[in-house]
Parts: C-alpha cells; structure tokens; sequence
C-alpha cells in the first residue's frame, strides 16, 4: 500500500477516527495493531503470518530475557531466530546461486529457491525485533534504557512489543526505531495533543520530496539502465547519476518525513532519519547525517560489541569494514550491495587512517566546499551500485561514461534532472550558507508550505513504489 | 519526550494553529488562479519530460479536445514521430503511444465512445497488449472528471513542462526530436537487430489477432472504415524475421481484397535513430506521404 495511495489516506482516516473517539480511547494500541496488519496484508495477505510470528518472537523472547533466568541465553536465541528468518528470506537466493550454478540446478531445487518469497520490510521489522531483544537485556545495566519498562504481564507486554515492531508508519520503510525510543511512549493519547503545525510540515515536505521530486526524477534517470544508457552522452550520463543521488535521497527522506508525520498524528515521535547528508565534509559525518536511524542502529548493535574503536587499529577497521559489508548486505540481497557497503567502509577506514596521522588541515570556505563535492561525488558514484545490481552493468556504466565523450547532449534530460533537482540542491545550500539566517521571515513562513503544496497537487509524477521497500 | 527537529522543519515558538489556515488558503487561491490562466490561454506544449506524461497528454488531447476528429491513426512510438501538427492540419489525429501500441488506442477509442470516419492502424506494434494499468489511470472516474473540470491538473499543464517549454521557446529554436547519429545509432541497432531475428512468439501472434479482429468487428459495425499501414523501418529490419513473420500473418488475417493496406511508405537508409524510430526530418516526410494516400 503506498503512501500516496487513496487506499492508504483511507485507511488513516478510519484508523484516526476510531483512534480518538474517548469510548475507544483503551483500546488505542489495538486500533493501531489492526490497521497495521490491514497496511501489511494489503498486499500479500499469506506474508501477514510472518510479521505476527516475528513479532510474537520478540515479545516473547524479550519478556522471558526480562524476567526469567538465564537472560543471555534467551536473548542470543532470540538473536539468532531473527537473523535466522531474515537470512532465509532474503539470502538464500544469493547465497546459492553464489555457490551453485544456475544452469546445472535442478529445476525442482531452482522452483524452491525461486519461490522464496521476500516479504516487504523484513529488514526492518527484523532489526526493530533485535532492538527490542537487546535493549531489554542491557536494561538491567544500562541506565539509558531506564525508561523502558517491560509489564509484568505478558499479555499487555504482548500488546505493547506488537505496537512497536507493526507500527505501520515506519513498518516497511523505516526510520528504525529503538525499542527504548519507542516503549516509554506508548500510553493513552488525546487528540488535542496533536501537534498539527508539525503534522502538516512533515507531511507537506514528505509528499514533497516523493511526489514531485522523486517521482519526476525516476522517470529520468530511468536510462541509467542497461542497455538504454549505452546511447547516451558522458554528460548526460553524469548528469542522470547526480540526478539519482537526489531521487534516492528525496525518495528516502520523503518517506521518512511522511512517516514521521503520520506517527505524529497518532501522538508517537519517530526519530530523525536524514539531516542534510550532501553537504557532509567527511564520510564519517555523512554517515551521521544519512539514514541516521540505521548508522545508529549498526553503531549500537553492532560495532559497539564488536569492540569498536577500543581494541587498537586493526580491529577498529575491521569492525567498520564488516559493519558497512553487512550494513551494504542489508539493503539487498545481491553482491553489488554488500560491495556498495565496503566501498563505503574503505573510505571509512581511509579518512581515519588520515585522520589519526593528525594531519593539520586547513579550514576555510573553498576548501570545506571542496570536501563536500569530493564526499558528495563518491557518494554519488556509490549510487551505482544500487542502480545496476549487476556488476557487468556497473562496468559497461563506468566504461560508457569515459568513452561517449563525443556524443550529441540530451539536453531535455539534462535539463530535466537539474529542473527536478533544484529543490534539494536549494535546501541544502541554504541549510549550508548560514543556518541562522533565515531567507524567509518566520512570518511567511506558510506560504513556502503552499507552494510546496502545489506542487504536490500540479507537478507530482508518475507514482512509484519507494525505492527502500526493496529492502 | 522533547519535540524532536525534522528535516526542512523550522519549530518557530511564534506557530499558531492560524499557519495550517493561512497555508491551505493561499494554496487554493494560486491553485484556482492557475486553472483560471490554463482554461482561458492554454500554453502550447510540444516537449515532454518524459514518456508517461507525453502518453497521457496525447491520450486526454484527443479526450477532452479532439475526439471528434475525422481520421485517427493508433500506433507506438514507431508512429509518434510523424508530424502531429501537419496531420492535425489534415484532420488527423496521431493517438500514437509510446510504449504502448495500437491495442491500446483502440481500446481508448471503444472507452470513450469516439466514433472518427477512419482509423489507421499501425501493424508493426500490433503485438503489444493493451495497457491497461494505462487505461484504468487514465479514465478512473474521480480523476477523469476532475481534470475536465480544472485543466490544470492534466500532466500536459504542469508547471514545470510550461516553463521548459517556454524556455524552448525563447531560444527560437526548433526543438529537433530525433537525429541520426551514427555511434548512437550502431549501439541501438546492435540491440535491435537481435531482437528481430527471433520469429514472434506464435500464441502472442494467435491471441493478438483474435483480438484485434474482434476489435475491427465492433469498428465496422460502427460504420468506422479500417486501414492498416506499416512504419518504414531500416531495411534489414524490415526484411527480418521477425517482421516478415507477422506481415504474413496480418495479410492472411486481414487480406488486401477486404482491407485497405498502405503499402507505399519508405525512407532512406539514415532516416532513424535506431532502426525503427524514424529522425524528425523522416516523420515529416512520411508524414506528406501518408496525407498524400489517404
């Protein structure tokens, strides 16, 4: 169910009305449970049972680590079941015909494997649900996790870790949330709580971003694809892929955004997913400010306990490295990810290398800008691999970008792509120049949101799916 | 909790509940003005940015504005590129889909109860099925009538297509389409050439032709005369077997003695992009070859 469907704006609205109503103001959690499932068996009904199982898994796992004996145990068998579900799912396809070839498969076997189905979101209800295992387990250490509060009963316990890992808003797309973000929220809701100026920014911004720039965008960048782009001019092809860091980012945060404002309305908080990524000056810092909800999910369960940054050089880039392969794996399950997530982890490793040689360096405009092209252009070339999932394209990209110099432009793509592109590249300009310097008095304020209202209504494209449900 | 700052979100303490109001207000007023600029001094629109808008325009041109148009010719990109201007001038309308086919067309045709004097089919596409995700987008009840009411919400008339081609415009320059370059085109015939040396699929062909007889059934029956034509396409594709595989089967379906075949078109050896996607400078001939026969 998309976002910007009239099933799913329906589907809010009757959830909202029953939400808010005092006489089922108690059961406020199950409204919420319901048209969670209703969101997710939408469109694969059978895939529902998955999402009950997973999340009866984590309740129940989580609820016997916090009151029984034997917590460690509990909670690595919960681990391993998660991981365990998300890997048959999603790699099982990769990992055998990595091993096995194709052609030489038994057709009974290839049926098999070829109808493993990949039910949308599992990456995230999954990680929510090791969320929810891990940070019960550190609760009894941790002071941070003082506010999560596990009921004694189980089935109310049932109810509240049902709520955080279905949650529809962000169930299939994110922004991951943390279970000790989450759980200290859930309680009665009134609708005059409701921050509606936040709802409505959000959602303005949020439909924005997907609908007009996102989905205007794809329709470009379309010919980035093999063999289309094979035709097209370096230039062009330059262009397109500029094009597609702000489709993938538009796409990405307007999700997020609509999400965000969505869980607003329904008195819940999502954290902040996306802070302006392409004026990062460093990758480390643009890894604090893309996907933020997912850098910190690998920072805190994974690369803290595997030692971090604690245990000397070696083992400190190691664990970047095997953080970014597997934080890559996750987007998809093809070797093109995994290698998208180590050309991130070795410029990682690199810019702590440099950075650890306490290399002075000088800081001023020209060369804070020119950090941020060189951060912004790898970023943008990474995006290759997500395009073209096969390496072989990658390769006839790369080689079609030097050799189709002397092409005539596609200058009513080109022009598209930077047309479409304005807006994020306004933004983050703004946000760059002086971040207290306000362009529009706080007065004018709304009449930015109506024309980004119009927009929406005049200028949207051809929907399509957001391009993080794949994962 | 504390109220956490989101992205493109400014938390102004001076917010009031008036903002959503004043918002929302000053949108229908700049929406309304819009429509108001649209209904009344339609800018002319010749470029789009990409394939789906340039699909609908053309589709909900002949809806809303040409469906009573004598003579109306239904094809794929193959047909798109003869020139529209020059057929509208003649009293034909080009409802040529790129992507899609002449199936589609028709079944538009059937949708909306047109009833043109001819139809020119175009047979080099005729595999393709009838879109109908297309259609159901097109003719779904809320939006059909909503954009017959408020112009402005027709894809053709988003803003941004008004200003790129305003901008074309300014520059006095004849946007040229398609040209012929050679690198270009060698890359995308390579391509081609492969794909048409596979014969058709022969229970695409059956299902294909079952269905666009019965289609020309209700056409005849509506008192609509039938002509079938090819686009002319690179010669070794033309001869390929692809396409000498399906003429066949058209011919022996729908024979010349019962219907009218246009048989006369052709061009040059550099006249398309890619073998079958005639340049600019080609449509326009083809274009006063097929005025000239019908």
């Amino acid at each position: 169910m998309l976002f910007n469907s009239i099933d799913f704006v329906i589907l809010v609205l009757i959830a909202f009305t029953f939400y808010y109503v005092p006489w089922f103001r108690p059961y406020q959690v199950i409204i919420l449970i319901l048209s969670s499932f209703v969101f997710y068996a939408y469109n694969s009904p059978y895939l529902l049972t998955l999402l009950i199982a997973s999340a009866l898994i984590n309740s129940l796992t989580s609820f016997f680590v916090m009151y029984y004996k034997q917590k460690r145990l509990f909670a690595s068998i919960g681990v391993i079941i998660n991981l365990l579900i998300l890997c048959s799912f999603k790699y099982t396809k990769l990992l055998f015909y990595t091993f096995f070839d194709e052609a030489n498969t038994v057709s009974s076997i290839d049926n098999i494997i070829t109808s493993i189905p990949l039910p949308i979101g599992i990456s995230f209800f999954t990680f929510q649900g090791i969320s929810l295992i891990i940070d019960v387990f550190r609760k009894q250490k941790n002071k941070q996790y003082e506010l999560l509060k596990i009921n004694q009963k189980l089935i109310p316990h049932l109810y509240k870790s049902f709520l955080f890992i279905c949650f529809f808003p962000q169930l299939v797309a994110g922004p991951i949330v943390k279970a000790h973000e989450f759980f200290p929220q859930i309680k009665s809701k009134y609708f005059s709580e409701i921050d509606l100026i936040h709802v409505y920014k959000s959602l303005v911004t949020g439909y924005f971003l997907k609908m007009v720039v996102a989905d205007n965008l794809k329709d470009q960048t379309f010919w980035i694809a093999y063999p289309y782009f094979e035709g097209l001019s370096s230039t062009t092809l330059v262009t397109m892929l500029f094009a597609y860091s702000m489709q993938i980012f538009s796409d990405f945060a307007g999700y997020s955004l609509i999400a965000i404002g969505i869980a607003s309305l329904f008195g819940y908080r999502l954290p902040k997913n996306f802070n302006f990524p392409y004026i990062s000056q460093s990758f480390s810092e643009f890894w604090r400010r893309w996907h933020i909800s997912l850098s910190t999910w690998l920072r805190d369960y994974l690369y803290f306990p595997l030692g971090g940054n604690r245990n000397g050089s070696f083992n400190t880039y190691r664990n970047l490295f095997l953080v970014m392969f597997l934080g890559g794996l996750w987007h998809g399950a093809a070797w093109s990810y995994a290698a998208w997530g180590t050309w991130h982890g070795l410029a990682l490793a690199i810019e702590r290398r440099f950075r650890s040689n306490s290399i002075k360096t000088i800081d001023n405009m020209p060369i804070r800008l020119l950090k941020i092209v060189l951060v912004f252009s790898f970023v943008s070339i990474s995006w290759m691999f997500f395009k073209l999932n096969d390496f072989s394209h990658v390769v006839a990209f790369v080689f079609t970008l030097f050799n189709n110099t002397d092409l005539h432009q596609s200058w009513l793509k080109i022009t598209m792509c930077l047309t479409y592109s304005l807006p994020i590249i306004c933004y983050h300009l703004y946000y760059l120049t002086d971040k207290n310097t306000n362009l529009l008095s706080h007065k004018y304020d709304f009449s930015s949101y109506s024309f980004l209202l119009l927009g929406i209504v005049l200028n949207s494209g051809d929907p399509g799916d957001f391009i993080y449900f794949q994962f | 909790m504390e109220i956490q700052e989101t992205l493109f979100i400014s938390n102004s303490n001076n917010h009031n509940r008036g903002f959503i109001l004043k918002s929302v207000s000053l949108f229908l007023l700049l929406f309304l003005a819009y429509n108001f600029s649209i209904k009344f001094n339609p800018p002319r629109i010749v470029v789009f940015d990409n394939q789906y808008k340039n699909n609908i325009a053309t589709a909900q041109r002949y809806i809303y504005d040409y469906s009573t148009v004598s003579k109306v010719i239904v094809g794929s990109s193959m047909s798109a590129f003869l020139n529209n201007e020059l057929l509208l001038d003649n009293n034909v309308y080009n409802l040529a889909l790129r992507g899609s086919g002449p199936m589609t067309g028709l079944y538009l045709i059937k949708e909306i109860n047109s009833v043109p004097e001819i139809i020119i089919i175009e047979t080099n596409a005729i595999l393709l099925s009838i879109d109908n995700e297309f259609i159901d987008k097109l003719m779904s009840p809320v939006s059909f009538h909503l954009q017959k009411l408020f112009p402005c919400l027709r894809p053709e008339f988003q803003p941004i297509n008004i200003f790129i081609n305003s901008l074309l415009n300014l520059s006095q320059k004849k946007y040229s389409l398609n040209t012929f370059d050679r690198r270009r085109f060698n890359t995308a015939f390579h391509h081609k050439k492969k794909k048409f040396s596979k014969s058709p699929d022969p229970e695409l062909i059956s299902k294909q032709m079952i269905e666009l007889q019965d289609k020309i059934i209700d056409l005849t029956k509506m008192g609509i005369k039938v002509v079938f034509f090819e686009i002319p396409i690179h010669d070794e594709l033309r001869t390929s077997t692809f396409m000498n595989k399906l003429r066949s089967e058209l011919k022996m379906r729908f024979p010349e003695d019962k219907y009218t075949w246009i048989d006369e078109l052709s061009i040059l050896e550099n006249e398309t992009s890619d073998g079958i996607h005639l340049t600019t400078k080609a449509g326009n001939n083809v274009t006063k070859q097929l005025l000239k026969i019908l």
